[in-house]
């Protein structure tokens, strides 16, 4: 019964979601174009030595490639849409309705990240094909695979609560503008978005220990590039999942706490 | 005419600045995160010549740190100028049309395209702008070799040069929100294409290369100037960045006009 | 000269049906199916310097179509206008200047700033000499009472109060031809009696020509002696509002309270019966017939009183608007 309830909601929100697929290709170029242009640059560094960071070329316009795929297909946006919502009052709505508000945005993201895939895989394609001499199809073993689309899977339960955390700070932070994109470039720091952790400075490295944003996009990419084995694949799956459950406890706590800022100013 | 329109910007200024005053907040945060953007863009310079001692381009030509520095600042330089002056504005225009308050400015007795494009300043710029500045002349003295007063001048006109065919560029990808009325981050398509700029042109591949020195000229907006600065660029390219800022903006009118027509007769 | 002449106006818009779905828009990247749609079909009417027009019509009608062509931001089909002898499409800036369009849903006014600054802002644009700007601006706030608004800023002002700046930024470069689009939407009542009586006011003493748009009846009723009434992209009606009752309502309304209970009485002989309660009964009769027939009345029964009333010109504009929709749609 439940369910149904939300297979139904998720259909509502895949035909909503049609509606912006002009939208959804803009915001893929906006995914992609910083990745597409650090290979570029690499490839200009990679012409005086043969490894960086002990990542050769193939490895790290690999590396960049997955980037990509996983920038465009398991990363929601939420957060604008929430933001907006309560910052507006919209959110009323959805304190009165008998639904979740964490597993509405989650479904509807989901819809969102479906279609933003479906566009791109012509486009990666395309990509993939431009730079067939300068990467390489990684090579794992089922069980590599296996953790890989695990740790993807992970990724993307993580994204979703740190998005919908982000995105209900405007519960108390006025303008969310400004506090997003800080927020944005600590992520894209530290999950390695920007380049390898491998290549940061020591600092860096030792800083992204402590924070869940190295298991967003780095974890997952160094299992798909074969650098992270046996154990070491292990531990970080175990790690990912703690920070995913520690992070939905922290999504609990703070919209009820939100919650109740929002209905003590009466908004 | 031209004091006309000097006068009605000072006023547009003017009513920026009054605004300022009650968005507080959100202008500092702003400003911390414009500069947060430029110090990670010399972090990464900073990660890659931790690594390797020059970028080499597609052709060869070389690109040492100093270099890049000087590269960097000039793209927060122009960045700056285009957060400043140009995204408040080219950034609300597909939801002017959207909503209709278009209309009202086309009943007004000034030009459409200088009131769409000029009626927001963001003050936070400045900052950014003076950032950029700093890097370049850091730049300059960790690089060795004086720069004369021409050259300076020169690179100035350049920069500015670009800072016109950047906003052309902008202005004609956002014109396209008549056509494509429900795309509303048509606004800020051009951003991810302008950040291109941040590196060296030759570091783009054959085609593509082609493509941002001619169709999109990208190239013109810091590589060309700082070549210039560096004394790698002949004069010439002063008269080609002269020439291609002219073609744009005239284009970018044409253009806008041609969708205006196309406005006035398929609205409702 | 008329202000304003309208000969044989259209306006088509051709837009492109939309398949729903992936499958449909991709299917209309290949062929689109187009529809066309007659906003304006054809309309002629002139109007005098210093007239106050309303122009009225249901939710599209082809009133604001017709009100965009007219200021200029719209570009005909066919058909010839001329707003104080310029072709307002072509946008002279000699045009822009004796014109002013405000529109009801869509302000001017910048949010975050006190109206003030948006006044200086118009003055700029339309070069008003700062002279003639303070003037004017005195005579306006004095005429809205708004002297307490003006370095408030837009967004704390209420509805009201905001369309009055509105008005106000739009009436600062002292134009000939005022357009109105919906001035009065989503005012409570007070609000739209008092923007009426400054329009109402500030005509009288400018001259200024005034074509107002609006679907409440009331704004049309107060301000304006003149009415176009426009359905399906024609004009229904061109005249005064109070001829519009008797051209069109053929019926009167005849109220009779009688001194006994009516019980079952069948008074279908009169006319159609409206209503009826224990001691009352109202029954339309034809115009023509309305006085022998309350003379009949009197005679046959015990009455108590009798009124003969006209029917309301909203309830005649709602029958009109409701009989085009039934015969004229294409």
């Amino acid at each position: 019964m439940r369910l149904r309830k939300y297979a139904t909601i998720l259909n509502i929100c895949w035909q909503d979601v049609l509606q912006y697929r002009g939208n959804a290709m803009g915001w893929t170029l906006f995914d992609v174009l910083p990745s597409l242009t650090m290979i570029l640059v690499w490839m200009a560094a990679y012409r005086t030595r043969d490894h960086i960071g002990g990542l050769n070329l193939q490895e790290m316009v690999t590396y960049y490639l997955a980037m990509t795929l996983l920038a465009v297909c398991i990363t929601p946006h939420g957060e604008w849409d929430i933001s907006m919502s309560i910052r507006q009052g919209l959110i009323s709505q959805h304190l009165v309705r008998p639904i979740d508000y964490f597993l509405l945005q989650s479904l509807q993201q989901t819809a969102w990240q479906i279609m933003k895939g479906g566009l791109f895989l012509p486009g990666f394609a395309l990509i993939a094909f431009l730079f067939r001499d300068f990467a390489q199809f990684p090579s794992l073993t089922v069980g590599g695979w296996l953790a890989f689309a695990l740790s993807c899977g992970l990724t993307y339960l993580l994204f979703l609560e740190l998005k919908f955390l982000l995105g209900i700070s405007a519960f108390w932070v006025g303008s969310a503008g400004g506090f997003i994109e800080v927020w944005y470039m600590l992520m894209l720091v530290f999950s390695g978005q920007f380049v390898p952790l491998t290549v940061m400075p020591d600092v860096i490295q030792r800083l992204g220990e402590f924070l869940p944003f190295r298991y967003l996009y780095y974890f997952p990419l160094m299992i798909l590039l074969g650098k992270a084995a046996g154990d070491a694949v292990l531990r970080g799956l175990l790690t990912q999942a703690v920070w995913v459950g520690t992070m939905f406890i922290a999504v609990r706590l703070t919209w009820r706490a939100g919650v109740r800022a929002y209905e003590g100013f009466g908004g | 005419m031209m004091r006309r329109y000097f006068k009605l910007y000072l006023a547009y200024v003017r009513n920026c600045f009054v605004r300022l005053l009650d968005y507080r907040g959100e202008f500092y945060m702003q400003i911390f995160a414009w500069t947060m953007w430029t110090g990670l863009s010399l972090l990464f310079l900073y990660v890659v010549f931790a690594q390797v001692g020059e970028l080499r381009g597609v052709t060869g030509e070389r690109w040492t740190r100093e270099d890049m520095i000087i590269l960097n600042g000039t793209f927060a330089i122009l960045e700056s100028l285009l957060h400043a002056l140009v995204v408040p504005n080219l950034g609300r225009l597909s939801e002017q049309i959207r909503h209709g308050t278009l209309d009202l400015v086309l009943t007004k007795p000034a030009s459409a395209q200088f009131q769409v494009s000029a009626r927001y300043v963001h003050f936070g710029g400045v900052f950014n702008f003076l950032l950029g500045c700093v890097i370049v002349g850091v730049g300059l003295k960790m690089r060795g070799g004086g720069v004369t007063w021409q050259g300076a001048a020169i690179y100035v006109y350049l920069v500015l040069c670009g800072f016109l065919i950047a906003y052309a560029l902008w202005f004609l990808s956002v014109t396209l929100a008549f056509w494509f009325v429900r795309l509303d981050n048509i606004g800020w398509l051009f951003d991810p294409i302008l950040r291109i700029a941040r590196f060296p042109m030759d570091i783009y591949p054959g085609q593509l290369k082609f493509i941002f020195t001619t169709v999109v000229p990208l190239g013109f907006l810091t590589t060309v100037p700082v070549q210039t600065l560096l004394g790698r660029a002949p004069l010439t390219v002063m008269a080609t960045a002269t020439g291609i800022a002219a073609a744009l903006l005239y284009l970018s009118n044409a253009f806008w006009k041609f969708a205006l027509r196309r406005y006035e007769s398929a609205s409702s | 000269m008329p202000a304003i002449s309208v000969h044989h106006l259209r306006k088509i818009y051709r837009t492109h049906v939309k398949e729903p779905g992936l499958w449909g828009s991709v299917k209309g990247l290949v062929r689109r199916h187009y529809l066309t749609k007659e906003a304006v079909a054809d309309i002629s009417f002139e109007i005098q310097p210093g007239e106050f027009v309303g122009f009225l019509g249901p939710n599209g009608a082809g009133k604001t179509t017709t009100l965009k062509i007219l200021s200029g931001v719209l570009h005909p089909t066919s058909g010839e206008v001329r707003v104080l002898g310029h072709i307002p499409w072509k946008r002279e800036p000699a045009f822009q200047r004796q014109m002013s369009l405000v529109m009801g849903q869509k302000n001017q006014l910048w949010w975050d700033l006190p109206a003030y600054e948006s006044f200086v802002l118009n003055r700029e644009i339309y070069e008003v000499p700062p002279k003639q700007f303070h003037a004017k601006l005195e005579e306006l706030v004095e005429l809205f009472g708004v002297r307490d608004l003006l370095h408030v800023q837009v967004r704390k002002l209420s509805l009201g109060e905001r369309m009055k700046c509105e008005l106000i930024a739009s009436l600062l470069h002292s134009p000939l031809v005022l357009f109105l689009d919906e001035p009065t939407i989503g005012l409570d009542v007070v609000s739209q009696k008092r923007i009426r009586e400054f329009l109402k006011e500030y005509n009288r003493r400018t001259h200024i020509t005034i074509l107002l748009t609006s679907h409440y009846m009331e704004d049309v009723k107060e301000l304006c002696e003149r009415v176009i009434i426009i359905n399906f992209g024609r004009i229904v009606y061109d005249g005064a509002l109070a001829h519009l009752v008797e051209r069109y309502a053929d019926q009167k309304r005849l109220t009779i309270t009688f001194a006994e209970a009516i019980n079952h009485q069948d008074f279908s002989r009169f006319g159609k019966e409206l209503a009826r309660s224990e001691f009352s009964v109202t029954i339309e009769t034809p115009r023509a017939a309305a006085t022998h027939v309350a003379s009949e009345i009197l005679r046959t029964y015990n009455v108590a009183d009798i009124a003969i009333e006209e029917v309301e010109a909203e309830e005649v504009i709602r029958e009109i608007f409701a009989s085009g929709e039934a015969g004229t749609e294409p």
